[in-house]
């Protein structure tokens, strides 16, 4: 799969992502690699020995974004599971499915993560652009 | 850079005039220096949208602090009509109630030094579980125990041994908003608050021990039991992960329902519902839950600071003598009595980030404070000076009896970690003779002093426009973060 971008919104109180890619699961790919590193730092030396299978609805495609970033942060909070690659089997206006491969480091290093209060539609978008897709999301954090 | 016009009606107050599709004119408290800062981001232009939310009354209000949020600005204020307006729950924000308590103590600095203090510090940081994920202060609770929670706040707490009667005298509300309602509180809201309560969380979120550093006003000082180089407590945090989920829960109910009531507002975050609709209705039913969840949270961690000071320095309860100061939210949305054109009326005033400040004499301010105004509290920075300020008459005049409610980003968090790069942030702190214990470096850079406005200017503006006035200024001794 071609791999989509992100570049970090300088939001002022909260944190964002700019999304760009050749197809919607390129986007959540980058969305999901972008959140990981906002709100975790450095991955590298973490190994994804570990595998969650993920079922997301949503009425369209923005919600979709939305719930997608709230399920991977919810890992992280509940479980302390860090998403390392999403393996996206599927999507569609109102659904996708995938499996997540990723870690469960010591919880003194995931409660030293940024917290995240919420994946907000403030300028949420996820549409078709040029030959590709772009998306945009803001976090309260 | 905003463009928006903007026009000084008075020192420190600016307005934003009405046009388009706005039904109230905006109005913003900054000096001249502030204002700069202030058209530096989008914060003005969410001054102008929140002026167009259904019902609202008299003007949209910013605080010296406003900065860009999501939907509302961070420090605004709007008051909506308590029958034919609207609530919008991005008008509280996702950490509902998030909010300041002040404990004072009988102890003095010196009690302090580096060599006591850094072990008390340590044993804070165990007592009062911070960062992602925290859990565990107090034993994990039963469904039914959450839900008395949920109806009676920090009661709860000091039923359940976590705090004194005192307390709740000195908490805002009492520490319990009527009119909670449990039944719009999702499962899944209801599976994070479980374990939650008791916790700091994370962010700008802080529980710091402080010195009284200077005092403005005696007699306002001695009324709150302040003192010059008394320590104080001060404990920042909210609703946690329960809040947000309410927050969420209904913002998702809300939306598809915009097109029935007839609302168009210019961003989707400012979704709204008449206050007298069933999902209007819902939404202040669940607010005011994780208002409860919240005050109960800052309760808990109270205690848990008592019994820590306690164990690590070897005293007892009379000679740490550590009382509440006060207690208040500055993200909720509250029904409330003020004066609009000429005439008193019922209005909803969302504060998000803004702080109650109710002058002397107000019948809500507790008895022992009415002479003086009810206790505001301001925290700056991390690392940096907080201040205690009282309500002001201008207040009910002015900003539907509400103030700041702290620093104010400057800078985003992307610009304070480049410009923290490379430096010992914990060890500049040290230097300056405050301890730092925290779960990680990433909050530590977010949080640093240059990323945020000086607190100073922000409630200068409050005493200026005749809002709230400075009755003592906090350093920090000892700093626990997540």
């Amino acid at each position: 799969m071609e791999r989509g971008a992100f570049e970090e919104i300088d939001h002022t109180a909260d944190l964002g992502l700019d999304l760009q890619g050749p197809t919607p699961e390129a986007i959540l790919e980058a969305a999901q690699r972008g959140l990981i590193q906002l709100l975790f730092g450095e991955t590298g030396d973490l190994v994804a020995d570990e595998s969650r299978r993920l079922a997301i609805s949503a009425p369209d495609l923005p919600e979709l974004l939305k719930r997608w970033c709230e399920a991977i942060y919810e890992l992280l909070e509940r479980d302390g599971f860090v998403t390392l690659v999403s393996e996206i089997e599927s999507v569609d206006p109102r659904a996708c499915e995938a499996i997540l491969h990723g870690a469960v480091p010591p919880r003194e290093r995931v409660a030293s993560a940024g917290e995240l209060k919420a994946v907000t539609y403030h300028q949420l978008a996820f549409e078709p652009a040029g030959d590709g897709w772009r998306a945009r999301v803001i976090f309260d954090v | 850079m905003t463009q928006l016009e903007l026009e000084q009606v008075e020192p420190y107050v600016w307005e934003i005039p009405r046009r388009g599709e706005m039904r109230v004119p905006g109005r913003v408290f900054a000096s001249d220096e502030l204002m700069a800062d202030i058209r530096g981001d989008q914060s003005l232009e969410q001054v102008r949208n929140v002026a167009e939310l259904p019902g609202i009354v008299g003007w949209s209000l910013a605080m010296p602090d406003i900065h860009w949020g999501y939907g509302f600005p961070i420090g605004g204020v709007a008051a909506t009509d308590a029958r034919e307006g609207a609530i919008s729950p991005g008008g509280v924000g996702y950490d509902i109630n998030c909010g300041v308590r002040l404990a004072r103590s009988e102890l003095r600095a010196a009690d302090l030094p580096a060599a006591r203090l850094g072990p008390l510090l340590d044993r804070l940081f165990d007592a009062v579980p911070s960062g992602v994920g925290a859990s565990g202060a107090i034993r994990k609770l039963g469904r039914e125990e959450l839900l008395e929670i949920l109806r009676r706040g920090s009661r709860w707490a000091v039923e359940h041994g976590f705090g004194s009667e005192t307390d709740l005298e000195r908490t805002e509300e009492g520490g319990c908003l009527a009119g909670a309602d449990p039944e719009h509180v999702s499962a899944r809201a209801m599976e994070r608050g479980l374990s939650q309560v008791g916790t700091l969380g994370s962010g700008n979120h802080f529980l710091e021990v402080q010195r009284v550093a200077r005092i403005f006003d005696d007699d306002r000082a001695d009324g709150y039991g302040l003192a010059e180089d008394q320590v104080v407590i001060m404990i920042h945090s909210g609703s946690r992960g329960f809040g947000y989920q309410i927050c969420d829960d209904h913002l998702q109910r809300i939306r598809p329902k915009l097109v029935d009531y007839g609302y168009r507002l210019p961003d989707v975050q400012l979704a709204a519902a008449p206050i007298e609709s069933r999902e209007g209705k819902a939404y202040l039913g669940a607010m005011r839950c994780a208002a409860n969840y919240a005050w109960c949270n800052r309760q808990v961690m109270l205690h848990k600071v008592r019994e820590t000071f306690q164990a690590a320095l070897g005293i007892g309860p009379r000679e740490l003598g550590m009382r509440l100061v006060y207690d208040v939210c500055h993200n909720i949305a509250k029904m409330e009595r003020h004066t609009v054109g000429a005439r008193e009326r019922e209005v909803c005033v969302h504060r998000k980030g803004a702080t109650r400040a109710f002058p002397p004499d107000h019948p809500e301010v507790p008895g022992p404070y009415r002479p003086w105004g009810q206790p505001v509290l301001i925290p700056g920075s991390m690392g940096n000076y907080s201040f205690v300020c009282a309500g002001s008459p201008g207040a009910m005049e002015k900003t539907f009896g509400s103030t700041c409610h702290g620093a104010g980003r400057r800078m985003s968090r992307t610009q304070a970690k480049k410009a923290s790069r490379g430096r010992d942030l914990i060890k500049e702190m040290a230097e300056q003779g405050v301890i730092v214990r925290a779960t990680g470096m990433r909050t530590v850079a977010e949080e640093m002093p240059h990323a945020y406005k000086d607190v100073a200017d922000v409630v200068e503006v409050m005493e200026g426009a005749g809002v709230s006035r400075r009755v003592a200024e906090l350093r920090p001794l000892g700093v626990v973060k997540g």
